[in-house]
């Protein structure tokens, strides 16, 4: 009888380990949240520091091209930035930068900003252009360290440090995510410089499903290091709009 | 009335020498514990040699600079100039300089586990900005080069032209290269400068890097050097006073507790001293070297004229015990009352708007009187031990009457029985040449030169500013007053006519502002346009220029305007100066800033140059109200003392003779008061006095005893004279050991001291008896 109980015990236990999810898995199922062909959406951003905030509104389209995607924004505020545009083109491909056209209306000018770099701000904010770029599931590799309970949600925490090759196309070094066990949505994530000191966190909230798909609709990046922060609020979202070509165009930006 | 008093004094300090040598072994034990308690907190120390360590908390213009520093970011950097950038293996090499500077710098520390790094910028790793056929291109400057020096050239060329890597990142003539090191400050780290300078320096010292010629210069840079030689130098001056104060302590009194008694008693009043420092939340500034040494010359010329008494009265066959009372009696009075005086000299110092000062200050007054305690209950605790009585043999043997110092000293006294007219006449000829001199004197100073040749910082400095433009730098603050003010077309023009001013100026080596950054980026999205160079008509314009650059990488942004867009900053980079000329410069350029800006904004002065510059404003100031407030304590003390108004105002004439005398010298030659030289007033007035009040009282004694003023004189010469010539030969030993200094500062500090306690002993010996004969100061002979 004893025994009986032990093999019980040890085919439960060897049950679970088979059921548990590896970190990539983890990962793999969180870059499949969203399904949408493409999307738009109106953004506000606020960037905090020093007591002082600078706001931003943008008006965002999103397509996807299989793995690679372009986005263009639109400056609605404040009043001297207003109609200024953002084109990006970004690739799956690891070594590629993304290609950023930029259209200033006030001299009506379009320029292309070349090999414009993952590090960079975006926009002047805590984010960076690598932190809204898509990454690429197979650039980094993926631990499961241990499940967590944030906020009473319980999470997964993974643990992601980009390979040989996914290390060029970072500035982080390793960047640890929290992910909730429920919508397979992050909500935290630690991000690591590559001595591995601590310099970033995103934080996610207010989760809500748009279209079927569970969106991010609050999302805020606090830099450790400039003791500044970002807020990221999507004021409203719409999916597969079956959004034309021809918006993502560069001719485009001066209409 | 004045008889009693002093009787009444003498009796209180015979009294206390009585009471210690009765509980010797006591106050030896208390002695003992106390010092082990102060060599445990002097381990304590704080070395502090920063700009904060200057200036009061609530000083304005350091509260302004502060928050200065926090809108636009901390000041703290370290700049390398080296040779040859464009020579491709120097290139290699200088890219492997800055990865291994990166790693090592990029260190936690503090409590917010800041980074002392901020970042590094350098010609291998520059992101360069280039419009070409509609294209803003933005890379790294380096991306492309395939090691050839041929591609190098091309490379070379691309900088030149671009006007803000000029005078930063490579030379007008590009034969010197730039890597700027900025730093964060952290502000609960101890010696924070010390501890970045010690990993920067194992990187640069390294073998590979010496063919570049590294030059390191930077805030940082100047304070590690100073902490480095405030260190030495104390242990330094401390070991030659040693030496220098032992030997004429052997050759003055040939016996043990002669050596012993005043070398220890200043030793222990020197350990005290320190050991407070901890306690009260005193730092080791760069004045503070000086400490030691003033504090063992002080306590040893104090206890010698204990010591030489007691001598003279133990060789007259005096009882031990009786010796110490009755030269305690004689002397413990005007003892206490020259300590108080150096005291009240050094204390004066305090009114000084700087930090650094004021503490010294401190220090140096708690310290002379602390010397006068050891004296009291240390020296006696020495004197009682050994012999009761002297041998027969040695019995009335009067030193005084038979060597060459008495000998001297009964020529003096003669010589000032015959010509006291002529001294008198000679003593006021010198009082009007030298007022007439001090009217020439005036304040500058060049704190570069506050360090000797052979400093390599201060020749590095040099070398900087002959290569690659100013090391000074002053920043104007150009506050909009309303959000976004600085996008404003018509304030940037205004800035841009303010910077085009500032150039016209000899001292100016490059200005730097927001400006620059627009005028760059509008020329870059015009496919480098010349035309272009410009700023915008709108606001629109600038605004949206401002958005590419931060998108494309571009960190400088934050040190030039505040986040708010409401306050931006216009950087001048000068020559290292003397004060008078930037400060006449910064009047300059901030009169036609306003006057440009015409109420469209505020403009105010800040930066590391010009707090230095305020720094000097200060002593300057406050040591004429210092040095008035010591010479009016010490007349009212004088006539306290002699209980007489005439008295006490005449007899402060040989005090001041020789810092009239000094002063006066010093503005015939040209000679200009700087940081350290404008305390000298303070200073030597403190300790000029010591020997009047001891010549005075001591002759006034006589006197009473005699009612005869040559009889006195002849009596005072040889009693307390001999002891005056023995403390200031130690006084002027004791300051001239300065002279080793690698400061030049301290050198000069230390060559006019001497010479002052030089004059002041002068003056004494001449003008004093001189005026009390002549004026028959003390009343009438019998």
């Amino acid at each position: 009888m004893k025994k009986i109980v032990i093999m019980t015990f040890c085919l439960i236990f060897l049950a679970f380990n088979v059921w548990a999810l590896t970190g990539l898995e983890i990962i793999e199922k969180m870059d499949s949240v969203d399904i949408s062909d493409d999307s738009k959406s109106q953004l506000y951003m606020k960037i905090h520091k020093k007591g002082k905030i600078r706001e931003r509104r943008i008006i965002s389209f999103i397509k996807k091209y299989g793995d690679d995607e372009k986005l263009i924004m639109k400056f609605l505020s404040p009043a001297d930035i207003k109609g200024t545009m953002y084109l990006l083109w970004h690739y799956a491909e690891i070594y590629k930068n993304a290609d950023i056209w930029i259209f200033f209306p006030e001299s009506n000018l379009v320029r292309k900003i070349s090999a414009a770099k993952r590090k960079n701000r975006f926009m002047g904010s805590d984010f960076t252009h690598e932190d809204i770029e898509k990454r690429e599931v197979d650039y980094d590799e993926h631990k499961f360290i241990s499940e967590e309970v944030i906020d009473n949600i319980l999470c997964y925490k993974v643990e992601s440090v980009p390979t040989k090759d996914g290390n060029r196309a970072s500035q982080y070094g390793k960047w640890v995510t929290w992910v909730r066990k429920d919508y397979f949505l992050p909500i935290k994530i630690h991000f690591y410089d590559k001595n591995f000191q601590h310099i970033k966190i995103l934080e996610c909230s207010d989760y809500e499903k748009v279209q079927d798909i569970w969106t991010i609709k609050k999302m805020i990046m606090r830099d450790l290091r400039k003791d500044s922060y970002t807020e990221l609020i999507i004021e409203g979202i719409s999916y597969n709009l079956g959004l034309k070509d021809s918006l993502f165009d560069r001719s485009n930006l001066k209409r | 009335m004045y008889n009693e008093f002093v009787s009444r004094m003498n009796s209180v300090f015979e009294s206390i020498a009585m009471h210690v040598v009765k509980l010797r072994w006591f106050y030896l034990i208390i002695i003992g514990l106390l010092s082990c308690a102060a060599i445990y907190s002097t381990l304590h120390i704080q070395l502090d040699n920063s700009l904060e360590a200057y200036f009061m908390e609530d000083d304005e213009e350091f509260k302004y600079y502060e928050s200065f520093k926090d809108m636009f970011g901390s000041d703290k950097f370290i700049y390398i100039v080296y040779d040859n950038p464009f020579i491709a293996s120097n290139m290699n090499i200088v890219r492997e300089l800055g990865y291994e500077l990166q790693a090592n710098l990029s260190k936690t520390r503090g409590k917010g586990k800041k980074l002392y790094l901020k970042k590094i910028t350098m010609l291998p790793t520059v992101e360069f900005v280039e419009g070409k056929d509609d294209e803003l291109l933005v890379y790294d400057l380096l991306e492309d080069w395939d090691g050839s020096q041929g591609a190098l050239d091309v490379i070379y060329d691309k900088v030149l032209s671009k006007e803000i890597y000029k005078d930063a990142l490579v030379s007008r003539d590009g034969k010197k290269g730039g890597l700027l090191i900025e730093l964060n400050e952290i502000d609960d780290e101890l010696n924070w400068d010390d501890s970045v300078y010690k990993l920067f320096k194992e990187v640069i010292d390294k073998e590979k890097y010496h063919d570049l010629n590294l030059i390191p210069v930077g805030d940082t840079v100047l304070n590690a050097t100073y902490n480095e030689i405030s260190w030495f130098e104390t242990s330094k001056f401390s070991i030659i006073t040693v030496l220098v104060t032992l030997s004429f302590l052997w050759l003055l009194f040939r016996r043990f507790s002669g050596i012993v008694a005043p070398y220890l008693a200043a030793n222990l009043a020197i350990l005290f001293a320190c050991g407070l420092m901890p306690l009260l939340n005193i730092k080791f500034t760069m004045m503070m070297p000086i400490l030691p040494s003033l504090l063992m010359v002080v306590g040893i010329g104090g206890s010698i004229h204990i010591i030489t008494e007691f001598i003279f009265l133990f060789n007259s066959g005096m009882n031990r015990n009786q010796a110490i009372f009755e030269s305690y009696r004689l002397v413990g009075f005007p003892c206490f009352l020259a300590a108080f005086t150096t005291a009240v000299g050094l204390g004066s110092i305090m009114i000084s708007q700087l930090r650094a000062v004021r503490e010294f200050a401190i220090m140096a007054s708690i310290g002379v009187f602390l010397t006068f305690v050891m004296i009291l209950l240390f020296v006696p605790l020495i004197l009682c031990f050994g012999r009761k009585t002297i041998k027969e043999k040695k019995m009335h043997d009067d030193p005084s009457k038979k060597d060459v110092i008495g000998h001297f000293l009964g020529v003096l006294g003669r010589f000032n029985e015959n010509k006291s007219g002529l001294i008198l006449l000679v003593a006021l000829v010198i009082i009007g040449l030298s007022f007439w001199g001090m009217t020439k004197i005036h304040v500058d100073a060049l704190w570069l030169d506050e360090f000797g040749d052979s400093v390599k910082t201060k020749q590095d400095y040099y070398y900087v500013d002959r290569t690659m433009g100013g090391t000074g730098s002053i920043d104007l603050v150009i506050d909009t007053r309303r959000d976004n003010g600085a996008k404003y077309p018509q304030i940037l023009k205004a800035v841009w006519d303010i910077q085009e001013y500032a150039q016209k100026s000899d001292i100016v080596m490059k200005t730097f502002s927001m400006v620059d950054l627009v005028c760059d980026v509008n020329r870059s999205i015009h496919n480098e346009d010349p035309a272009y160079f410009k700023i915008p008509d709108t606001q629109s314009g600038i605004a949206q220029l401002l958005l590419l650059y931060e998108d494309s990488g571009g960190e400088e942004l934050d040190d030039m305007v505040d986040f708010s867009y409401q306050k931006l900053r216009l950087n001048i980079r000068i020559k290292t100066v003397k004060s008078t000329i930037w400060k006449e410069f910064s009047r300059d350029i901030s009169d036609y800033a306003e006057n440009r800006l015409n109420g469209l904004a505020d403009v105010k002065v800040t930066g590391i140059s010009y707090l230095t510059g305020k720094a000097l404003e200060y002593i300057s100031r406050t040591q004429i109200q210092g040095f008035l407030l010591a010479f009016i304590i010490i007349t009212v003390m004088f006539i306290f003392v002699f209980q007489s108004f005439k008295q006490g105002v005449l007899l402060m004439i040989p005090n001041l003779l020789p810092i009239i005398i000094t002063l006066g010298i010093m503005g015939h030659a040209g000679i200009e008061l700087d940081y350290v030289t404008l305390l000298l007033a303070c200073i030597a007035i403190g300790i000029a006095v010591d020997d009047t009040i001891h010549f005075a009282t001591r002759f006034r004694l006589e006197f009473e005893r005699r009612k005869n003023y040559k009889k006195a004189m002849h009596q005072t010469l040889q009693s307390t004279g001999r002891a005056m010539l023995s403390t200031s030969i130690i006084l002027i030993s004791g300051f001239l050991v300065m002279i080793f200094s690698v400061m030049d500062s301290f050198v000069h500090f230390g060559i006019l001291t001497s010479f002052t306690i030089f004059l002041a002993l002068v003056a004494d010996y001449f003008v004093a008896p001189a005026m009390i004969i002549k004026l028959k100061l003390f009343g009438p002979e019998n």
